[in-house]
């Protein structure tokens, strides 16, 4: 009677601890897989924006003209030409050359870049040409203020 | 003996919080990421039906909350936004389907169009008239999706691949 009474008395405290120490480190995998859904979603999220960003400048550029000149020689000069002071007055491709936005209107955390070369077949479309050629390279960049940037490359030639 | 019932109490209500808390977050991202799937589902099929516009001229009847699309095949398809917070796709002359039921109407500028000077192309009563519809070079849509308290806003110009040729002449017909 006396032994059964004995085995009968519940868990001890140590073991109350032990128990507890477990829980909280199963607590803590648990969390911490949450946490990481929680980031690779967020990511997503942005990632998602930072591509419809970078696909609707690319599609204001495509609807610009190759070039201010209606035929060869195309312009010597890339860039902004007087009187284009905003971006509904440009009206080739090359006007967006070192254009920037610090913080998209909709998403202020997402910047553009663009950047206007000639390149040449001959070249690899890669390298830019001191000289006017029947191709242009626009890189467009969107960068955000904590995730790596997203650049694409576009090369346009008069005829397309 | 009582202290330690006393301390798997207290213990197990802390468990039990700790589990709720969890299992809630897990619901509320699962959540989340279904909503943010669908929204981007919703407006890359719009985008990208779009890009296939065929001529300015399909762009007939198209207004701010309605999208009017004919592709190089020839089929029609439709998009339109409206109260309450739908956002629905017809392929033809068929039934509308839905693409989203979290469009936050009201917050969505919806369809603009602009022409060859970047200028709005502002719709008569009845959408964009024949005439109008020909003059549309670019296009803009922008969306807002909401879910509880979560907020989307998915806004892309989008100038159709065929614009880039030219309007179709009448020895196309």
């Amino acid at each position: 009677m006396k032994n059964i009474q004995g085995n009968a008395k519940g868990f001890t405290l140590i073991e109350i601890m032990v128990s507890l120490i477990l829980l909280t480190l199963s607590f803590m995998v648990f969390l911490q897989a949450l946490n990481t859904g929680k980031t690779v979603r967020a990511h997503s999220e942005l990632r998602t924006v930072q591509s419809v960003i970078l696909n609707s400048m690319e599609n204001q550029i495509r609807a610009r003209g190759y070039d201010e000149n209606s035929a060869a020689p195309w312009s010597s000069s890339l860039g902004k030409d007087s009187g284009e002071t905003a971006i509904m007055h440009f009206d080739d491709i090359d006007d967006f050359h070192q254009y920037t936005i610090n913080e998209v209107s909709e998403h202020p955390a997402f910047g553009i870049s663009v950047a206007v070369a000639y390149v040449s077949a001959s070249s690899g479309f890669h390298t830019p040409q001191s000289n006017q050629t029947d191709y242009k390279s626009i890189m467009v960049k969107v960068t955000h203020k904590t995730l790596s940037a997203m650049t694409d490359t576009m090369i346009i030639s008069p005829g397309l | 003996m009582i202290i330690v019932i006393v301390a798997v109490g207290i213990i197990g209500s802390m468990a039990a919080t700790m589990l709720f808390q969890g299992a809630d977050i897990f619901v509320k991202e699962t959540n989340r990421q279904g909503f943010v799937s669908e929204a981007r589902s919703a407006f890359w099929r719009l985008m990208r039906d779009t890009q296939g516009q065929s001529s300015s001229a399909d762009f007939i009847l198209s207004d701010q909350n309605s999208l009017y699309l004919k592709n190089g095949k020839g089929d029609l398809k439709d998009f339109q936004t409206g109260s309450p917070d739908q956002f629905n796709f017809r392929l033809g002359t068929g039934s509308y389907n839905s693409l989203s039921n979290s469009l936050g109407y009201s917050q969505s500028n919806g369809f603009t169009f602009y022409n060859n000077n970047f200028n709005v192309v502002s719709p008569s009563s009845g959408g964009l008239t024949a005439a109008q519809a020909k003059t549309v070079h670019l296009s803009k849509l922008d969306l807002t999706f909401i879910n509880d308290m979560d907020t989307l806003s998915l806004t892309s110009f989008v100038y159709p691949h065929n614009f880039r040729f030219g309007s179709k002449m009448s020895y196309h017909d």
